[in-house]
């Protein structure tokens, strides 16, 4: 049997050669313009300041940025605002009756939808921007102030730092449109990437200097390997339910043709519950920054990342925010009620109520043992900056979006691929081509 | 985002300006001056010019680009000498943007059906045809033979394609008259005579215009095709495409190679009509009582109580009490059982043809049979059919007699089809504003071509009423007054149904008025011609009497031919023109003082670009004119697509009846909706096409395969070429790269398939691979070397196409099926389109497994029985025939079309297993002996019901279940 073309035959289509090497020119794009900073800035104090936050939730934000935060770049916020903003709509909309209905008009809907989200992000990531020049200001490393202070400095930085994630969302776009995979993703996970080198540069330096023991770093690659054919395994599996149509019958039978199914991840909320998770234990600890007092000291000292107390209640919250989010997107009636609206059902079941009651059991066990899963390899880090005692966090939302950009982006090339590989399927001679694309 | 587009638009306006300014400056200059000399020639002169042009074109290869200034000059000559007609500047502008390939926006009444004539003709001298694409089979027959003398003198074929395997070719009407005419130099405009406006009646030379007239002859669609220029509407070109497809010789297939098309009302096929696939059906086996009982359940379910209508998609939720009630009515228990899943599918399409589906709205019922009334045209489309047992369900509502179900034989989308042209253009009145999706999907730029005199019509804003009937009074009140003022008015509606109501109303108030339904398109084109007349009523849905002029005070040529017939000597008809252009010059006095053609709009359509066609058809030639709109929120659009919140916030703010709304709100509410249904409406056309996509390489690359296997010089390397495939295959699956060989089941399959056993063995594969390739070669050279040749290659042929056709179809079910599924994955945040794309592939590259395995067994399995000779050709096609009626199967000469759009071929049934023909021809028999089962879903229509334990009529001994009629 035939099988499509492969991955290597990739740069022989021109086609997806054009798209790679768009994609590509994006992506430098970008990183180069990590280095641009926006204006008032110590960058000197700056890195020295992320040098020290390597293993905090600061350091954590550093690496989403993609080291434009510490390069106080314009780019700093990365396109995190458009995914707070998008999330926050995507909460609203499943709240507020008016943004639902919206959703339910199709494409121009969801327009609209986005289009508020991108308002948002504006709003946002201006806010998010000045708040961040203020720290700025507030923060002293070993060299000193990190930024002289004043209320034209917040503001430019906050304009400089919403220009800076407009650009990245435009550039995300163009990705998406004419290059390969979702430009948005890709930009996360370009900047996730982009710390490895550092990272293995680091590892070096420290096991040439003794701190790492070899040992236990050549157990942590193995580990690695195993847990991202892991998070693969459990990221790439489905749980199929049988559909049948209506609508869809010839004669007697129900015959020849490709049985449907409706597919139902694992894990169905993404990397969204660590998000959450994070963002509330985030709360007590922001608190506590402002207001200094021995009760809220007590409580930070408690939510370090690395303490015991801090990793179950993280893992906790992580399967709650599972269901809590899963309960949002995938709402068994709605589904429910599209399938009676297309036609279908599910073999032996009645449409409506029996249905929507059955496809609930069957996403509060699959989101049980994806929260589970979730929260695992979000634990990960901890484990292994502690137990392991290697200087570098593996594991948790940054792993999972990685590998999740990684094999949609595979998919997608994939399909591009399939598409070319129709030449010479049958027999020597050219197809009879006419004005169409690929 | 507006002030973007508004700056864009700016820029957008500017790049239009200039590329019209290009034109005007490259080629009008020379055109003209080339004109000037043409005047002087006399027509023998001209005639020789232009074969001389043919001639070079065609033997001297010259390129057509090269000449189009002298040759655009010659055509506007020919046109003033035989029609009387000079292409106006903007005309000839209008035809350089057609050559080059694009889609030129020329408002209503500035002479489209001219301008073709230019790109048209020069195009033809390459003599590899070129297509006029239009929208009724009536517009392709005048239009052809309106132009006809222009082509005729040229030199150049023209012919026609209509429904029902209706084809024509123009011809003089008096041959001798035109020989005379072109001997004496008699010209229709007089010469020296260059002006840039239509000449005064006076100075026409009638005798010249009668003596050029052109008429039809019928012909066949083959020699329809083969002249330079053909007309016909887009449906009867793409169809030929795919009957085509399922020739079954190449002596049969019609169309050329697809060379230039232009489209006419380019917006109307290539968008609106994009939606819906081309799609050529055979019947399937089906029981038809359950449609009726099936209705009878339906008809007593309460809407609210048992379910629930979706009126967007045109679908129904059942509910648990409508489940319950249909349960017990049909004595099944549990209606969602697997078993009873037919049962559920014919109610829920009976409920739909109840309540979703009205009569006169989207179908009419003529002649005992549901006609499917297309909701854009107003048209009636025979011999379509809804899908799925639709079409049957609402025929048992109309208790008519049910037709078949039928199965997708052949289909294309439009704009597939299209695409296959070499280069394509278009023209309509409204482009602009779907510019973005003619470039994204068709890469057509499009232009617009300004004026000829500038538009004076005063377009008045939208009048708003709460409900439809305050509109409907406010409408008739309206046309009332025009009428007592006397000034035209034409009506336009979206529906028949609306049609017959204002009808109604006007019959009330005892104001005479036509109304058109689309229903006949050449009887209403003379009536909507004169809908410019003083006093003149005409009410119409909107796209009757789409293409014909409205020409103020009335259309003289068109009364003067209707008074006199067609077959009336020309000096009847010249003196029935003379007085009708007294009366007509006339009343356009009167009715130009009176303001012109008032336009009013009954209801906003789906999209703007309808809305403006309507309007479009008044201020032609820069007449003066009007439009208004009336609508009510309880209009279609507002009612499903607009926010239900208006109407109640109206009544609040104290709104009185028969008060129009004038608020912005509204309008701005309206036009949102509108704008919502457009990018609906987009939206499935994208992903229509994307889908299409797929299909479209698949059908490209089985239709390449077909093209080659009829020209039969290849058939036997078609053959190896398999057979080797088939080896390639079955190495990798029984000697995979990793893992055990398995020699035994190499054997089996190997035998399964070319009826011997291989020799083979641990040693060396690769040498085994091409030995065993030459084995079999070999063996069915010997086997086939008792049988003539011409014999044998005529059955690989037969085989080869057969068996092609029938996992084609297959293979369209089942990606029909595949494209439904791949709806549902999207839960699983899998893209559906994606999914599409991957299991297409493999679904496609097993059928083609499929279809080399099947036909290298057949072809290796059956044996021949020698017999007396006779006429070696008669035999070889009744042997062929003989196999096609015992089978139902496609026989050679077997293409008789018996409805449009209807099956082709009979249905291909299962196998050749053991054929013996009763009535054997004393000559040579075919007679396959190896069997190969395939599944009996699909008995043709007529064929005997076979009970399953009886024995197989093959001859084998065996029971039909476990024999032929075995499943696979």
């Amino acid at each position: 049997m035939q099988r499509p073309a492969g991955i290597i035959s990739l740069p022989k289509i021109p086609e997806l050669k054009k798209r790679l090497l768009f994609t590509l020119g994006m992506l430098t794009i970008y990183r180069i313009g990590i280095f641009i900073p926006i204006p008032g800035v110590d960058l000197q104090a700056l890195r020295e300041f992320f040098a020290m936050a390597e293993g905090t939730l600061l350091g954590l934000f550093n690496l989403f940025s993609g080291g434009a935060m510490e390069n106080a770049s314009v780019f700093a916020l990365g396109v995190m605002p458009y995914i707070t903003a998008s999330i926050i709509m995507e909460v609203l909309s499943s709240v507020f009756p008016k943004l639902q209905e919206l959703k339910k008009q199709g494409e121009l809907g969801r327009q609209k939808i986005n289009q508020y989200s991108r308002y948002l992000a504006v709003f946002l990531s201006f806010f998010q921007g000045s708040f961040w020049a203020l720290s700025l200001e507030q923060t002293f490393s070993a060299t000193g102030r990190l930024a002289e202070g004043g209320l034209t400095f917040r503001i430019s930085a906050g304009l400089t730092i919403t220009i800076g994630t407009m650009s990245l969302m435009w550039i995300g776009e163009q990705i998406t449109k004419k290059g390969i995979g979702n430009g948005i993703s890709l930009i996360i996970f370009t900047g996730i990437i982009s710390r490895l080198p550092g990272t293995i540069g680091n590892i070096i330096t420290l096991l040439r200097l003794g701190e790492v023991e070899p040992m236990n770093l050549v157990m942590g690659l193995i580990l690695m390997i195993f847990i991202v054919a892991f998070i693969v395994y459990m990221e790439a599996s489905y749980r199929k339910i049988p559909i049948q149509y209506a609508t869809r019958v010839m004669g007697r039978k129900l015959v020849g043709g490709v049985p449907s199914y409706l597919p139902i991840k694992l894990n169905i909320s993404g990397v969204i519950p660590p998000i959450f998770a994070s963002a509330i234990l985030m709360f007590p600890l922001t608190i506590a920054t402002f207001v200094n007092n021995p009760v809220t000291q007590k409580i930070a000292s408690f939510l370090n990342p690395l303490s015991p107390i801090y990793n179950v209640i993280y893992f906790v919250l992580i399967i709650f925010f599972a269901f809590f989010y899963t309960g949002i997107i995938f709402n068994p009636y709605d589904i429910a009620e599209n399938l009676q609206k297309a036609g279908a059902f599910i073999p032996g079941i009645r449409p409506g109520q029996q249905t929507s009651e059955y496809l609930d059991k069957v996403i509060t066990r699959l989101t049980l043992v994806g929260g589970i899963y979730l929260g695992f390899v979000c634990v990960l880090p901890t484990f292994f900056m502690g137990a392991m005692n290697l200087p570098f966090s593996f594991g948790g939302t940054s792993l999972l979006i990685a590998i999740g950009v990684a094999m949609d982006t595979i998919r997608q090339i994939e399909a591009l691929l399939y598409m070319s590989s129709y030449e010479g399927l049958v027999g020597k001679e050219p197809i009879i081509r006419g004005r169409t694309a690929y | 985002m507006n002030p973007i587009i508004k700056i864009l638009e700016k820029i957008i306006g500017t790049k239009n300006k200039r590329e019209i300014e290009r034109i005007r400056r490259k080629y009008l200059g020379k055109i003209l001056s080339v004109e000037e000399e043409l005047d002087k020639l006399h027509n023998k002169e001209l005639r020789k010019l232009a074969f001389d042009y043919i001639k070079k074109v065609r033997e001297d290869k010259v390129s057509p680009d090269d000449i189009l200034p002298e040759y655009f000059a010659l055509v506007r000559e020919v046109s003033k000498r035989v029609l009387a007609k000079r292409h106006f500047d903007v005309q000839v502008i209008g035809g350089v943007v057609l050559y080059e390939g694009k889609v030129a926006e020329m408002k209503t009444g500035e002479g489209k059906t001219l301008v073709a004539t230019l790109p048209l003709a020069l195009t033809a001298t390459e003599g590899r045809g070129c297509h006029l694409v239009t929208v009724n089979d009536y517009l392709a027959r005048r239009d052809a033979t309106w132009m006809g003398p222009i082509y005729k003198f040229l030199g150049l074929e023209v012919g026609v394609i209509n429904q029902l395997e209706a084809s024509y070719k123009v011809e003089w009407q008096f041959p001798e008259l035109v020989e005379k005419a072109i001997e004496d130099n008699i010209r229709a405009w007089p010469q020296g005579n260059i002006i840039n406006d239509p000449l005064e009646r006076e100075k026409i030379n009638m005798d010249a215009i009668s003596a050029f007239q052109t008429t039809l002859i019928q012909v066949s669609r083959k020699e329809a095709y083969k002249c330079d220029i053909t007309y016909g509407t887009n449906n009867e070109f793409a169809f030929d495409y795919l009957k085509d497809n399922m020739r079954y010789s190449l002596g049969d297939i019609v169309q050329r190679e697809l060379y230039y098309a232009i489209v006419d009302e380019v917006d109307s096929i290539l968008i609106d009509e994009a939606r819906t696939p081309l799609i050529i059906s055979g019947p399937a086996e089906e029981d038809p009582s359950l449609y009726y009982k099936v209705d009878k359940v339906a008809a007593i379910l309460k809407k609210g109580e048992d379910f629930e209508l979706e009126e967007k998609s045109r679908q129904v939720l059942l509910k648990e009490s409508g489940i319950a009630k249909a349960e017990k009515f049909l004595g099944v228990p549990n209606l969602y059982d697997p078993v009873n899943i037919e049962i559920l599918h014919h109610l829920i399409q009976a409920l739909r043809a109840h309540h979703l589906f009205h009569k006169d709205v989207d179908y009419v019922v003529k002649d005992g049979k549901v006609i499917i009334v297309d909701e854009f045209t107003g048209r009636l489309m025979h011999g379509r059919r809804w899908s799925d047992g639709l079409h049957q369900a609402i025929e048992a509502k109309e208790k008519l007699k049910i037709e078949a179900e039928t199965q997708t034989l052949a289909s294309i989308s439009f704009q597939n089809y299209f695409r296959m042209y070499k280069k394509l253009a278009g023209m309509t009145g409204t482009a602009a504003t779907e510019a973005v999706e003619f470039k994204e999907i068709y890469n057509l730029d499009v232009v617009v071509i300004p004026t000829h005199k500038p538009m004076v019509r005063v377009d008045y804003d939208d009048v708003v009423f709460l409900t439809q009937e305050e509109k409907f009074e406010a409408v008739i009140k309206e046309i009332e007054e025009m009428w007592k003022q006397g000034r035209p008015v034409l009506v336009g509606t979206v529906s028949i149904e609306k049609n017959e109501k204002i009808s109604q109303m006007l019959r009330a108030k005892g104001i005479p008025h036509q109304v058109l339904n689309a229903k006949n398109h050449e009887k209403e084109a003379y009536i909507i011609a004169q809908a410019g007349r003083f006093k003149a009523v005409t009410v119409a849905t909107n796209m009757a009497g789409r293409g014909v002029d409205i020409i103020l005070g009335g259309n003289p040529e068109m009364l003067a031919r209707q008074e006199v017939g067609w077959d009336a000597p020309p000096e009847e008809f010249e003196k029935a023109l003379k007085k009708y252009d007294e009366i007509c010059k006339k009343e356009r006095e009167k009715v130009i003082e009176l303001g012109g053609l008032h336009i009013i709009g009954t209801e906003r359509h789906e999209s703007r670009r309808i809305d403006n066609q309507l309007r479009g058809r008044s201020g032609r030639q820069g007449d003066p004119g009007s439009s208004r709109f009336y609508l009510s929120l309880e209009d279609d659009l507002m009612r499903i697509f607009g926010s239900e919140k208006i109407a109640p916030m109206m009544r609040r703010l104290g709104m009185k009846k028969g008060e129009p709304i004038q608020h912005k709100w509204v309008t701005r509410a309206i036009e949102n909706a509108q704008k919502r249904v457009e990018a609906y409406n987009f939206e499935i056309r994208k992903h229509l096409l994307e889908y299409d996509n797929v299909m479209n390489k698949h059908r490209e690359t089985i239709y390449s395969i077909r093209r080659r296997i009829l020209s039969k010089d290849n058939v036997r390397e078609i053959v190896y070429e398999f057979i080797y495939d088939i080896i390639d295959s079955l190495f990798e699956k029984y000697f995979p790269k990793k893992g055990e060989p398995d020699y035994e089941g190499f054997r089996r399959d190997f035998e399964g398939i070319f009826g011997f056993i291989p020799e083979i063995s641990s040693e060396n594969l690769d040498e085994a691979k091409e030995s065993l390739f030459d084995i079999a070669k070999s063996h069915y050279e010997s086997k086939v070397s008792q049988i003539p040749s011409n014999i044998i290659s005529e059955i690989e042929q037969f085989i080869l196409l057969n068996t092609l056709d029938t996992m084609w179809r297959r293979h369209l079910y089942s990606m029909d099926q595949l494209r439904e599924s791949v709806g549902m994955r999207g839960y699983g945040q899998l893209d559906p389109l994606i999914e599409y794309k991957k299991e297409g592939f493999f679904i496609f590259v097993d059928m083609i497994d499929k279809l080399r395995r099947n036909v290298v067994s057949k072809l290796f399995m059956f044996k021949v029985q020698e017999g007396r000779e006779k006429d070696e050709e008669a035999e070889i096609e009744r042997a062929l025939s003989n196999i096609a009626r015992r089978y139902k199967v496609a026989s050679p000469q077997d293409g008789r079309v018996n409805n449009y759009g209807k099956v082709v071929t009979q249905v291909v049934t299962q196998t050749y297993a053991g054929i013996r023909s009763e009535a054997t021809p004393k000559s040579v028999q075919v007679q396959p002996s190896f069997q190969i089962s395939q599944p009996t879903r699909t008995q043709p229509s007529g064929a005997s019901k076979i009970g399953r334990n009886d024995p197989c009529p093959c001859g084998s001994g065996k029971k039909f279940k476990k024999c032929c009629g075995k499943e696979t």
